[in-house]
């Protein structure tokens, strides 16, 4: 085999490589869904820094074990939120006792960073919704996440929380209800 | 299961969640990088396939059969002149396996690819044993 022939082939695979993880479908998903596997995670996360820690480890762990097994970029965003949930349980029973400390120590102190990006314009109804968003309880907040910024289907939703569709669609029904009535409360049209 | 959004949901989706970490977000651009250079190679990415695994299994038994039959050609005690020749190439036999099994290991393979690599050579050490 000549040099050149061998540059060429070497070529083609570094391409292929490269090809691999920029400009495919895994680069769309991080760019389409990571901000709101963030979001997820912060919710379920004491704060912010494992929030984004959780995001890495799953998403990777998502990559290594689909990278090459003919997934489909219409099931990713289900897998990825999944794998935030099973990091977040996992995390949580690795470090149980650190946890409950730090969240005991730190529940008094740590005000927690907005959820959501705010806009001069409408500013204060951002404030109320996501003041009222947090109010909710722990599953149907993560019903609403993963209905409305995750684009979820109750189906996938389902399969992330391991419950059933219909509880699922009835705890985001109960998430809205809750909405309405302390937006209502709080004065917004 | 898709019914269109209320105003209440369409007030929500408004929402745009707080972005990602940049570091956070190249970080895992730089991992997947880095991980596939690091295996950079066809076998890494092609050796999830079913139909590579199948494909290289296959070649990899064709080669173990075909390597093990002249060993045992070679080893047949014709004169029983030869008996270090005999008694070197039975002592190969089993490196083979464990070659084998080495190869299957190190490569991005299921259990069923290793099961199908052990398999024939397997056999074939029975029958040459035979």
């Amino acid at each position: 085999m000549t040099p050149s022939a061998t540059i060429s082939i070497w070529q083609d695979v570094t391409s292929v490589t490269d090809d691999a993880t920029r400009g495919t479908m895994w680069h769309r998903v991080l760019h389409r869904c990571g901000d709101g596997l963030y979001l997820y995670a912060r919710q379920l996360c004491r704060n912010d820094a494992d929030a984004a820690d959780v995001v890495q480890e799953a998403f990777l762990r998502v990559w290594r074990k689909h990278a090459s097994n003919g997934v489909t970029e219409p099931d990713l965003p289900a897998l990825c939120y999944a794998a935030v949930r099973y990091a977040v349980l996992d995390r949580r029973r690795q470090t149980a006792r650190r946890w409950r400390r730090e969240a005991a120590a730190g529940e008094s102190w740590y005000d927690p960073p907005p959820l959501f990006e705010s806009s001069m314009e409408r500013a204060e109804e951002h404030d109320r919704l996501e003041a009222a968003i947090r109010n909710l309880p722990v599953e149907q907040r993560e019903v609403l996440t993963l209905k409305i910024w995750g684009e979820l289907t109750f189906q996938q939703i389902a399969t992330v929380t391991n419950d059933s569709p219909n509880t699922v669609a009835s705890r985001y029904r109960l998430a809205l209800a809750a909405l309405r009535q302390q937006l209502a409360k709080a004065g917004t049209p | 299961m898709s019914t269109p959004f209320d105003a209440l949901e369409h007030q929500l989706s408004s929402l745009r969640p707080a972005r990602l970490p940049g570091p956070t977000r190249q970080l895992v651009l730089d991992k997947m990088k880095r991980t596939a250079a690091t295996h950079g190679s066809l076998l890494w990415l092609f050796g999830h396939r079913p139909s590579f695994q199948v494909a290289l299994a296959g070649a990899l038994s064709v080669a173990l059969v075909v390597g093990s039959t002249r060993l045992s050609r070679s080893s047949r005690p014709a004169s029983r002149v030869n008996q270090a020749a005999f008694a070197v190439s039975n002592g190969l036999l089993p490196s083979l396996d464990f070659w084998e099994t080495k190869l299957a290991s190190a490569s991005p393979m299921g259990a069923n690819t290793v099961a199908v690599l052990w398999s024939p050579s397997t056999l074939t050490n029975i029958q040459i044993r035979h």
